[in-house]
């Protein structure tokens, strides 16, 4: 292998690893809050490539796409934010929640994949890479477009932990995660912050969205793929603290971009899914986790 | 006399179906302590829990500074086991509106937030009391009251030991500025040395006019504290003692279990 | 030991061999095979969704690879007959033998974890069963699938070219053979094993119940159907596609299971005609059916978490209160006079707090005896003791909630022993009974003590 190639494979397993840290850490949010796994992920992230695919319809360039992830972030974060009092909260309360959250987060992905459908037809669409052009990394041409991406999801993970520890609201949010009781005795109102919660996982998946609309071709079932990776990324990192996932999805990342060199390419994902299992087999907390679920 | 801090009327409750605790009266006053005194597992906890807006009562009021707490009426039984009840029936009480209201409920052995600091947690902590004056004073009751915490400022919650968890939650309670503070066993499970540095805080407080409801199993940490004693058993006040006449331990378990007990 | 009653004195009887003829008798009113096409996919989702009722529901395992037991048995059959070549009936065979070797290994990491781990690593295992069937493409045909897998014939005479009648029967028998399996193991001491360790998992291992060994058992019994009717779908429609491991087939099997209700036999049964009935009407909407019929799942989830089953009991148990109140308010109004010939005294209704009773009060006399009958008994029962003592005593009984001529009480509040000691004390109070002897019988005993152990006079 030469330098040029490692490069090359360096540089997306990077980006890659980007993605997958800002779709994990959605859905690790919502896990450690509820204890649920919310499996509409997938869809809020095609829902969200679409939104702003709409938007760079009418504003093109750098302007549109910013507007685009922008306009896309908000109606996901609202979507997120009222999904919470529709599919979790009638039944917070009830034995089976995990089950019952399963079938609703289920049934409204497949409501968002085919009202994607209706909308826009089964057409694949992609979100024009508003920055064109090449720098040179290490011998290879790498686009810059790339590495705004790498950037953009480093600057919103960092924003989003920022939140977590340094506001008072975002460690009200993880007072919930920690002790849902104690946080209502503590006069917060839980059910506006889990609703928080879930609305920033939305939109974190619609950013994630974008990104993916802007690097492939989007369709309605788009964000099955994602989702999937996320979980490998969650489970290999366990969430019992924010920055577990972010560092299990770099390995993931690189280890997909590698694996596809070396590997015959059908087999890369056979090879990450036997990895985690491996590893729930092992260390069923995750590699950087411990065994509490917290924020 | 003028209207009493806290009045249950005939409450009721528990898990439905399960009824914990029935027509409970009980009155606290301004700048009154009120002990309540009971065996385990007779649901002390379960009516305070109640008062704190975290279970629904079945029947009877919560009157707070001469205003209800919960909405009027009685708890409708379920007529059917499957149907989603909590989608149709409204709270009839919020714990949001009662810590807003200054009721602040010390959880019995709370595990707080074992990921944050205790730097944090006491940081949220006054959310409850926005808009209201005197948080300022508050802080530096509580400094002066725990001052083991400045210590541990920075550690989590996890690392502390269970008396240390008990200070910073009862911390927290104060600092959410209680018209009338809720201490459900606070001296559970700690060690001799840790629960007479607790006791003495707890005297402390009280010493500021903070009105108290305290739940404890030591009579006589109990009688030098309170104004008022409850005996609690078997889901109901038995007995109301007056604060001239406080009875001793012995006394205590002879009017609870008979001579015999 | 037997505890349950045999399946022919059940309630569940005569429904059950209505339904089977109904069942039997279908495809003679329905002669489109298209309509015939449907009722074959009905009874393949019960048995998916009712097997996976035996993990899921009665073991508490959320084995989110359930689905890959059918890909198993799909695949096994498909490989089994049209490239190795083997006899269609074996390879029909091998398929729930290899579907249960993967249960077996699934249940390694399953009985390691818990909780929402077990799903994750489920999923994870289905995943990598899919992308193994996608990158052998050689054998399974990748991501397009397999075409023209051998069909079944039965000494000669071929299943599908009779108008789906073959296929239909063999998928009945499928889903009979899957019922009475689960239903006997359900019952079995395995079957309570089971459930026990759902319900309570260390006392259950406290008690003898070995975990390990219980959960391979309920994820290997799990998925013998679900191979059977993978293998039958693929030798059925001679198809094998990648399809089944998305998550739409996923969410429609668990829509199936969770809408008939979890931890039951009947209803994942009563939910696959349900649901496949309505797609099917809806079959016209495309894209806008799948959003109706999932719209539909989260508001029978969120309105009512219990299923259809539960509902149509309750629909039942409604119907019998209904019928008992009215027969006890008849009785009440029309048939006074044979009751107050039995015990001398009319009796009348007093309201307590658990609900009106139906009250025999002689009146007068200082000394009051109140008597209380035994389980679904009445106060009739005490006629003997009315003779006896009518001159010496004041004497009272009455109907408990729900027995003689009483109204019924409400389940949750007043079939219990401090609930009919509470209505002694009301009538005590309301009838001024002063300090009464209180004699029960039976269950009336039990009312007796807590009334004396409450201390009232």
């Amino acid at each position: 292998m030469t330098l040029e190639t490692f490069a090359f494979l360096l540089a997306s397993g990077l980006v890659l690893g980007g993605l997958y840290a800002l779709m994990a850490s959605g859905l690790a949010v919502v896990w450690t809050t509820l204890g649920v796994f919310n499996f509409a992920h997938g869809a809020m992230i095609a829902l969200g490539a679409y939104i702003a695919w709409q938007v760079t319809q009418y504003t093109t360039g750098g302007a549109g796409f910013l507007l685009g992830a922008g306009v896309s972030v908000a109606i996901m974060f609202c979507l997120g934010f009222a999904m919470h009092y529709v599919l979790v909260k009638p039944f917070e309360l009830h034995a089976n929640l995990v089950l019952l959250a399963v079938i609703t987060t289920l049934a409204a992905a497949s409501i968002m994949e085919n009202a994607i459908l209706l909308s826009w037809g089964p057409r694949d669409k992609q979100i024009a890479p508003p920055f064109t052009g090449n720098i040179e990394f290490l011998g290879t041409a790498i686009g810059i477009h790339d590495f705004v991406i790498l950037a953009i999801a480093l600057a919103a993970l960092l924003a989003l932990a920022l939140f977590l520890r340094r506001t008072t609201a975002g460690r009200a949010l993880r007072a919930v995660a920690q002790n849902r009781e104690a946080a209502e005795l503590m006069g917060f109102n839980v059910s506006r912050l889990v609703a928080m919660t879930i609305g920033l996982s939305a939109a974190t998946a619609a950013l994630a969205g974008v990104f993916v609309g802007s690097l492939r071709f989007i369709s309605p079932t788009v964000g099955t793929d994602p989702l999937m990776k996320s979980l490998i990324v969650v489970i290999l990192g366990g969430v019992t603290r924010f920055t577990s996932p972010i560092y299990a999805a770099f390995i993931v990342g690189l280890a997909e971009a590698f694996s596809a060199y070396f590997l015959v390419l059908y087999w890369a994902p056979a090879v990450l899914f036997a990895m985690m299992i491996i590893v729930l087999l092992i260390k069923p907390e995750g590699l950087f986790g411990r065994r509490t679920r917290t924020l | 006399m003028s209207a009493p801090l806290l009045e249950l009327r005939g409450l009721s409750g528990g898990y439905p179906p399960v009824s914990v605790f029935r027509g409970v009266d009980m009155t606290v006053g301004n700048n009154e302590a009120v002990g309540l005194f009971g065996p385990n597992g007779h649901g002390k906890t379960t009516l305070l829990k109640t008062v704190a807006g975290l279970i629904d009562p079945r029947d009877g009021d919560i009157f707070f500074a001469g205003e209800r707490l919960n909405t009027e009426g009685k708890m409708r039984p379920r007529t059917s086991r499957h149907l989603n009840y909590d989608l149709f029936r409204r709270r009839r009480i919020s714990a949001e509106s009662v810590v807003r209201q200054g009721l602040i409920y010390v959880m019995q052995g709370n595990l707080l937030f074992p990921e944050m600091t205790v730097e944090e947690v006491l940081d949220i902590a006054p959310q409850a009391a926005r808009g209201r004056g005197g948080a300022a004073q508050m802080r530096d009751l509580v400094d002066a009251v725990f001052p083991r915490l400045r210590e541990r400022w920075h550690s989590k919650i996890r690392f502390l030991s269970g008396g240390e968890r008990q200070m910073v939650s009862i911390a927290a309670g104060l600092l959410a500025l209680p018209r009338l503070l809720i201490l459900d066993e606070p001296t559970l499970g700690l060690s001799p040395k840790l629960r007479i540095e607790l006791c003495e805080a707890i005297a402390k407080i009280r010493a500021e006019n903070v009105p108290l409801i305290v739940v404890d199993q030591n009579v006589e940490f109990l009688t030098s504290l309170v104004d008022r004693l409850y005996l609690f058993d078997h889901g109901a006040i038995t007995r109301e003692i007056d604060g001239s006449a406080m009875p001793s331990h012995e006394e205590v378990m002879t009017m609870m279990f008979g001579e015999a007990h | 030991m037997k505890y349950a009653p045999s399946f022919q004195r059940t309630n569940g009887f005569w429904p059950v061999v209505i339904a089977l003829c109904i069942a039997a008798a279908l495809p003679f009113f329905f002669t489109e095979t298209h309509i015939r096409h449907i009722l074959i996919l009905i009874f393949v989702y019960a048995i998916l969704a009712s097997n996976w009722d035996l993990s899921l529901g009665y073991g508490g395992i959320v084995n989110f690879a359930h689905i890959a037991f059918f890909a198993i048995g799909l695949y096994t059959y498909g490989i089994a007959a049209k490239i190795i070549g083997l006899d269609p009936w074996l390879a029909l065979l091998l398929a729930p033998v290899l579907a249960i070797a993967f249960a077996a290994l699934l249940a390694i990491p399953v009985l390691r974890l818990e909780g929402i781990y077990v799903i994750l690593v489920t999923i994870a295992a289905a995943q990598l069963l899919f992308q193994l069937v996608v990158s052998q493409g050689d054998f399974t045909g990748g991501t397009s699938g397999m075409v023209l897998i051998p069909r079944l014939e039965i000494v000669g005479y071929r299943l599908s070219s009779d108008g789906r009648i073959g296929y239909y029967y063999l998928s009945l028998l499928l889903v009979v053979f899957s019922t009475v399996f689960l239903y006997k193991l359900e019952r079995s001491a395995l079957g309570r094993a089971i459930k026990a360790l759902r319900d309570n998992k260390y006392y259950a291992i406290s008690r003898g119940v070995s975990e390990g060994r219980i959960r391979l058992l309920t994820l290997c019994a799990s998925a013998i159907f679900p191979g059977l009717a993978g293998a039958f779908y693929g030798a059925y429609l001679r198809i094998a596609s990648p399809d089944v491991f998305g998550l739409g087939f996923l969410t429609i099997t668990l829509s199936i299971l969770l809408l008939g209700g979890i931890s039951t036999i009947w209803g994942p049964l009563i939910a696959a005609v349900v649901i496949t009935a309505f797609a099917e009407i809806l079959a016209d909407y495309g894209a806008s059916r799948s959003i109706i019929i999932a719209a539909m799942i989260i508001a029978v989830v969120v309105v009512y978490p219990g299923g259809l089953y539960a509902a149509m009991q309750e629909i039942w148990g409604l119907g019998t209160r209904l019928r008992t109140n009215v027969t006890a308010a008849w009785r009440r109004r029309f048939q006074a006079s044979l009751r107050q010939e039995a015990m001398g005294v009319k009796d009348h209704l007093v309201e307590t707090r658990h609900g009106p009773v139906s009250v025999c009060d002689t009146g007068n006399g200082d000394q009051t005896i109140i008597f209380v009958h035994g389980n679904s008994s009445c106060k009739e029962v005490f006629r003997r003791q009315f003779d006896e003592f009518a001159g010496q005593y004041r004497l009272v009984t009455f109907d408990l909630p729900g027995h003689g001529v009483s109204p019924n009480g409400n389940p949750d509040e007043d079939y219990a022993v401090e609930a009919y000691a509470e209505i002694i004390r009301n009538l005590v109070d309301s009838l001024d009974l002063k300090t009464p002897i209180v004699f029960g019988w039976s269950l009336g005993g039990y009312a007796a003590l807590e009334y004396a152990a409450r201390g009232t006079p």
